[in-house]
């Protein structure tokens, strides 16, 4: 059974704090890999992103991906911490972390998380540049990643 | 009657001009389709943002199909293409 462990953040997002919290309640891991997403400057035109997300049903769609992508890696444990409201760059924006026996599948199980908050999960993200206010889209390069995961994955065929 | 709470997300919000709206399903509002003819009215960018096919309908928390028959929701939400991470 992996532990999967799913919160969005209105606050800071403190990742040591979450990492060391996630060390913690995994010893037994041989092996720990997170990653951390920062919003990009893109050379100071960013002043910050503004995170949407839709209560409830956006905790409840990361945990059904989160769900189906455990089952294809032997991980003990996974993280997702994902922001919304107005994140400034260089500031976290999503941490995800898995704990498992071996590096590879913690390796995978993460890089496949990734791709699948990326296009899947439901955030809404609106850039305020110095080009002004636009709507971020998923980019072909998102769908790409996402398909590398192959045909069993969570995508709504809906 | 009951009423249906529609909620707006990304994009639509600007075009709707509202993030959320409380409604009364009118008795010839059979799906999502007739819901987005209905609630768009004469504002054709709304009608055609609402109906593109990358834009999802989750009624009551579930993705549903604008064809699929609607049975007095609760809350039917227009949720445009995702981008999170």
């Amino acid at each position: 059974m992996t532990a999967i462990t799913v919160q969005i953040l209105k606050a800071d997002l403190d990742a040591d704090h979450h990492l060391a919290r996630f060390r913690s309640s995994n010893k037994n891991a041989g092996a720990i890999v997170s990653f951390l997403g920062q919003v990009r400057s893109e050379n100071s035109h960013v002043r910050a992103l503004h995170l949407q997300h839709y209560p409830e049903f956006t905790e409840k769609r990361i945990y059904a991906i989160a769900d189906d992508i455990v089952a294809r890696f032997e991980v003990d444990s996974l993280l997702i911490i994902h922001r919304i409201g107005r994140i400034e760059p260089a500031a976290p924006i999503v941490l995800a972390a898995a704990a498992a026996a071996h590096r590879r599948a913690a390796f995978e199980c993460v890089d496949c998380v990734m791709d699948y908050l990326k296009s899947e999960a439901p955030f809404w993200k609106q850039e305020d540049s110095s080009n002004g206010q636009r709507w971020v889209y998923p980019t072909s390069g998102d769908s790409a990643d996402l398909q590398r995961w192959g045909e069993n994955c969570t995508k709504e065929t809906a | 009657m009951s009423q249906t709470r529609l909620l707006f997300f990304g994009n639509l919000q600007d075009i709707a001009g509202h993030s959320e709206r409380i409604v009364e399903l009118p008795a010839d509002v059979h799906n999502g389709a007739d819901l987005i003819k209905w609630i768009s009215g004469d504002n054709a960018p709304l009608r055609s943002a609402l109906s593109a096919p990358e834009v999802k309908l989750a009624v009551d928390h579930a993705i549903t199909d604008k064809e699929s028959e609607l049975s007095s929701p609760e809350e039917i939400a227009f949720l445009p293409p995702f981008s999170g991470g």
